[in-house]
């Protein structure tokens, strides 16, 4: 194997990584803040394709419309989300009921979406075109690239940053931890749990759409993108249960193993990344980072 | 007093059965009772189940896992894959066999893990094994899965037709569902019900909690190879797409629906859970659907399954009761 | 308080829910029941159809009810509409030619769902209703799993599914359409070598078993050809895989002078043909059936065009100086104008199969004893839409004699020539 291919594969690797690690945080987000392991997540991101290539695509709106009304959209989707999956469901006396709930949720999205949509893919036109409207390859180092995919990292990073700082340094992150750590005394200081776990759920939401619809130009709109879940799953653990940098180391690696995983073994891709969640749960069940905020769910 | 107030639950469910059996086999078609025996065999994983999270609190998908191991073993034993015949029992005890050691021995490693860790390690494991029973060719038949399998004979006996089946699944069920609630009346089923409580209160009181919790995925990776083996010699045909991690979540919803602490409860939520596809066969395309919606307001409303609302029900009934006289 | 009352009404509804669904079922079961709402539901769609036609329904003498299973509900329900729509042309097309020996034919189709399990319990369902045949899956698991049914219950059936393993278990009342996977391998070779001159092709196919046989195959017959293909040449992908960014950087990294790909859903094949297209791919492309099918190349676009199909069927036939059977050309013209589109090759095999069954009833003089349908099947010798089917004698059961070579450009697999394999 050349370095050409090498590189070209890092890239696949690593975006493919960043999509599962905004999977992750929001997964994260969620667990901290209500202790809820959401399997609906792969379906948001899916349906959060689907809102962008109804904007796009069917309405061809202009971006400038087309991006905050998505952004919309997808807060507003996170809202009903929460209010269904998890508002009457947080003083349940079973704790596995509000995540068996999120399986019922990740079902209603998929099916729903497929019967909105049918179950054809769609295309999607990819954010960066050149004059044919086909997608943007860029030469480097030898090999053809799409733009798409570096566009993912980026676009990813930035994402992930906001919201990173969002919750860890501003103030109304503090006020969300604060009413994460202890509702009662939120609640007795004036911090309103509604609204702070409506805000999280929002975010996490937008979050993961964005991932979906940097994806979908790669990955064609289908309902099966919702699989993508699976693998962020075995990104968080890797990197260690609830650390938010643990969780993009994670999703990172399994990217990366994911696409090299396809030089001999392609067909059993997906046995060697659980695999390696396995081997990691078995040998360093603490993850590749330790965070003090302990599992909750 | 307290056999007489047991007693007419036990009655209910015999006769219950005894018009069920009665309906299945006057009544039903073939194809109905195909689906029953399908609700079936799903609920020996589904008591499986119920042990590890309905007694020990501790969520679980590697049912499925099990189930597709004891399939393949009973597969390649009597399938002539191997250049040998086993008889079907013996394949059956054998399949049993196998799949309790590996699932001790998975045991051993994922049970260290606690709660969601465990979890993803069980989820990691059904992912790992759909993959090669997908695509290994030597072992599991590959894409093409494993196809000629014999069906059960017991001395002479052969098990032909569905409703011969019907009766020999039923037995097993309700020879699991014993199993089930003597465990949960033995040591063993208090431990792991103390430590799904309390977990500290348990080890203080010298409970094993690494053992117990092996001992209990061990007897649910059994009944999993139980429902596996029976499986392939029932449909006769085997192939990796059965063992999916969305197969994984039925069963989960299916145990939920009925009531994770219920043992009746379960029979009658992994009937529904199979039923309902068939019965909405004309709504088929909002059938996902509806089922989706339906788990959630579940959640909502009775987390604690049928069986849990049944068991509100009449203790609600019974305290009135006694308020009045 | 609420809150319990709630859940016992949920409960109340989810048992008698069931219960009624039950007992509904037991009703709807008998064959009687099932016919006649069947019956009302085409007479329906036929009247549509026979609106000119005098000798229409009310000269019939019974009816016929044909029983059939598709995906209706899931990720494959599209090709399924597909299938059921090929069906549903014949169904009409034969009853405004005054049914089958003077009755009504109907169309009775299950849903086979997405697992095996429901497509078994499709078929059961099928058997015990009472029709005289079924036309089965086109997904080969699926026909494999309800083999031992068939077998039992003794009822022709028509298998779409392309794996040979299907017919090679010799079981008498299970009959292959379609050109098997050991056909086509060979097929493919011939084609890879001489036609697109490809010595070193690399192989990506879907890890699902008809595709996995045919790579086998067309693996072993470039072999024989001379043209050993390494292993670090083949590259197998799961049926859900959508990302094929790493796989074709290392193909169009290594020195292969073309790809020959084995794809079993149009999904996959989407994706697949959009990537290739997007990383710059500038070696000749060869695909399985699916990559000539009219829902591919439509949600495909432009990324369709340049590939080499080795092809069941091919809607582009029609004004075309082209050799195609006329019967092929007639299916076609009725289909696009019935139903405004062109058809998929899962159209034509539904097709095909419904009037197979029809000639074999008029052979046997009956439309109810399956024995006599299955034994008149063996004196097929027709040709269908979609293929000529006879009974060989070099492989039990597969009745295809043909496949054709095509070639999509601007947006049509045009048909290039058939390749006779028998």
């Amino acid at each position: 194997m050349n370095f050409s291919i090498f590189f070209s594969m890092l890239v696949n690797g690593l975006s493919m990584g960043m999509i599962y690690a905004m999977i992750a945080m929001g997964l994260i987000l969620l667990i901290r803040a209500v202790g809820v392991l959401n399997f609906a997540q792969g379906d948001l991101l899916m349906v959060g394709a689907y809102i962008a290539c109804v904007l796009i695509m069917d309405l061809s709106l202009p971006f400038y419309i087309a991006i905050p009304l998505s952004l919309v959209l997808y807060a507003l989707l996170g809202l009903v989300f929460m209010l269904a999956t998890y508002w009457p469901l947080r003083k349940a006396s079973y704790p596995v009921a509000p995540i068996i709930a999120t399986m019922g949720a990740s079902l209603v999205l998929s099916e729903g979406t497929m019967i909105l949509f049918g179950s054809w893919p769609r295309i999607i036109s990819p954010v960066l075109k050149n004059a044919q409207g086909k997608a943007l390859v860029i030469n480097l180092f030898g090999t053809r690239l799409q733009v798409q995919f570096l566009l993912i990292i980026i676009v990813a990073i930035v994402a992930m940053a906001l919201i990173y700082l969002l919750f860890e340094k501003s103030y109304i992150g503090i006020m969300m931890q604060a009413a994460a750590q202890d509702k009662p005394t939120a609640e007795l200081i004036g911090i309103s749990t509604l609204m702070t776990t409506a805000v999280t759920y929002m975010l996490v939401v937008v979050l993961v759409s964005i991932g979906g619809y940097m994806v979908a130009p790669v990955y064609t709109v289908t309902t099966s993108l919702s699989s993508l879940n699976l693998r962020a799953f075995a990104g968080t653990v890797i990197g260690g249960f609830g650390s938010i940098k643990g969780a993009i180391i994670g999703c990172l690696l399994v990217g990366v193993v994911e696409s090299f995983a396809t030089i001999r073994f392609s067909s059993y891709k997906d046995a060697i990344v659980f695999l390696i969640l396995i081997i990691f749960l078995i040998f360093r069940p603490q993850g590749l980072i330790i965070d003090k905020v302990a599992d909750k769910a | 007093m307290d056999k007489l107030k047991k007693a007419p639950k036990v009655w209910a469910v015999v006769v219950f059965l005894i018009l069920f059996s009665v309906a299945v086999t006057w009544k039903m078609n073939n194809y109905t009772v195909l689906v029953v025996n399908m609700a079936l065999i799903n609920m020996i994983t589904a008591y499986g189940l119920s042990i590890m999270l309905g007694m020990c609190g501790q969520l679980v998908f590697s049912g499925v896992a099990f189930m597709g191991i004891g399939a393949y073993i009973t597969a390649n034993l009597c399938s002539g894959r191997l250049g040998f015949y086993l008889p079907g029992y013996a394949a059956v005890f054998v399949s049993v066999a196998l799949t309790g050691l590996i699932a001790w021995v998975a045991g051993v490693l994922f049970l260290r893990l606690k709660n969601s860790f465990c979890t993803f390690a069980t989820l990691g494991f059904v992912q790992v094994l759909y993959v090669l029973f997908l695509n290994y060719e030597p072992a599991f038949g590959g894409p093409k899965g494993i196809p000629e399998i014999r069906t059960l004979s017991v001395g002479g006996f052969v098990f032909d037709s569905y409703k011969k089946w019907y009766f020999l699944l039923l037995g097993v069920v309700l020879l699991i569902a014993f199993l089930v609630e003597r465990i949960r009346r033995t040591n063993l089923g208090r431990s792991l019900a103390s430590i799904r409580d309390n977990e500290i209160a348990a080890q203080s009181l010298g409970v094993n909690i690494y053992r117990t919790r092996v001992i209990a995925f061990v007897i649910a990776g059994a009944f999993a190879g139980l429902s596996g083996s029976l499986l392939a010699q029932h449909n006769r045909f085997i192939s990796g797409d059965q063992f999916s991690f969305a197969k994984s979540t039925t069963i989960v919803i299916m145990s939920m629906l009925g009531g994770i602490n219920s043992t009746p409860g379960i029979f009658v939520g992994a009937l529904i859970v199979t039923f309902l596809p068939e019965v909405l066969r004309g709504l088929d395309k909002y059938l996902m659907l509806i089922y989706g919606f339906a788990v959630i307001i579940m959640m909502i409303f009775m987390p604690m399954g049928i069986g849990g609302a049944v068991a509100d029900f009449l203790k609600n009934m019974r305290r009135k009761h006694k308020i009045k006289s | 308080m609420m809150r319990k009352q709630m859940a016992m009404i949920l409960t109340a509804a989810l048992v008698t829910g069931m219960a009624g669904g039950c007992s509904g079922k037991d009703s709807s079961n008998t064959p009687s029941g099932a016919a006649s709402s069947q019956a009302q539901e085409a007479a329906g769609e036929t009247g549509k159809e026979a609106e000119g036609e005098p000798a229409g329904k009310g000269s019939f003498d019974g009816t016929v009810v044909l029983g059939a299973t598709a995906p209706l509900t899931g990720p494959n329900q599209l090709t399924g509409e597909y299938y059921v729509n090929g069906m549903k042309q014949a169904v009409d097309e034969i009853n405004a030619a005054g049914g089958i020996l003077g009755k009504e034919l109907v169309l009775d189709v299950q849903d086979e769902g997405t697992d095996q399990s429901i497509a078994i319990n499709a078929t059961i369902k099928l058997i015990e209703s009472g029709v005289p045949a079924i036309i089965g899956s086109y997904f080969s698991t699926n026909c494999m799993a309800v083999l031992p049914e068939i077998e039992k219950n003794k009822v022709p059936y028509f298998a779409n599914g392309s794996n040979p393993d299907i017919s090679a278990s010799e079981n008498p009342y299970v009959w292959q359409i379609r050109v098997t996977d050991d056909f086509t391998g060979p097929i493919m070779a011939d084609v890879a070598l001489n036609e697109l001159n490809m010595k070193n092709p690399a192989v990506l196919y879907t890890t699902a078993s008809s595709t996995t046989i045919q790579k086998d195959n067309f693996v072993k017959a470039m072999e024989e050809r001379g043209s050993v293909i390494p292993e670090n040449n083949i590259y197998g992908a799961p049926e859900n895989e959508s990302n094929f960014g790493s796989i074709i950087n290392q193909i169009l990294g290594s020195d292969v002078d073309g790809l020959v790909v084995m794809g079993v859903s149009e999904a996959w094949d989407v994706a697949l043909a959009q990537q290739l297209q997007s990383a710059g791919c500038d070696i000749p492309l060869m695909g399985s059936s699916s990559f000539a099918s009219a829902p591919f190349i439509e949600v495909a676009k432009d990324a369709a065009n340049g590939w080499f199909t080795v092809a069941d069927w091919s809607p582009n036939i029609l004004g075309q100086d082209l050799d195609v059977p006329e019967r092929a050309a007639e299916f076609e013209t009725n289909y696009e104008s019935l139903y405004g589109a062109k058809s998929a090759m899962q159209s034509a095999w539904g097709y095909d199969c419904v009037y197979l069954f029809k000639e074999a009833c008029e052979r046997a003089d009956t439309t109810e004893d399956r024995e006599k349908i299955n034994e008149a099947m063996n004196a097929t010798d027709v040709q269908g839409a979609n293929n000529y089917y006879k009974i060989y004698g070099d492989s039990y059961h597969v009745m295809s004699t043909y496949i054709m070579l095509c070639e999509t450009t601007d947006g049509e697999a045009v048909p290039v020539r058939t390749v006779s394999f028998r």
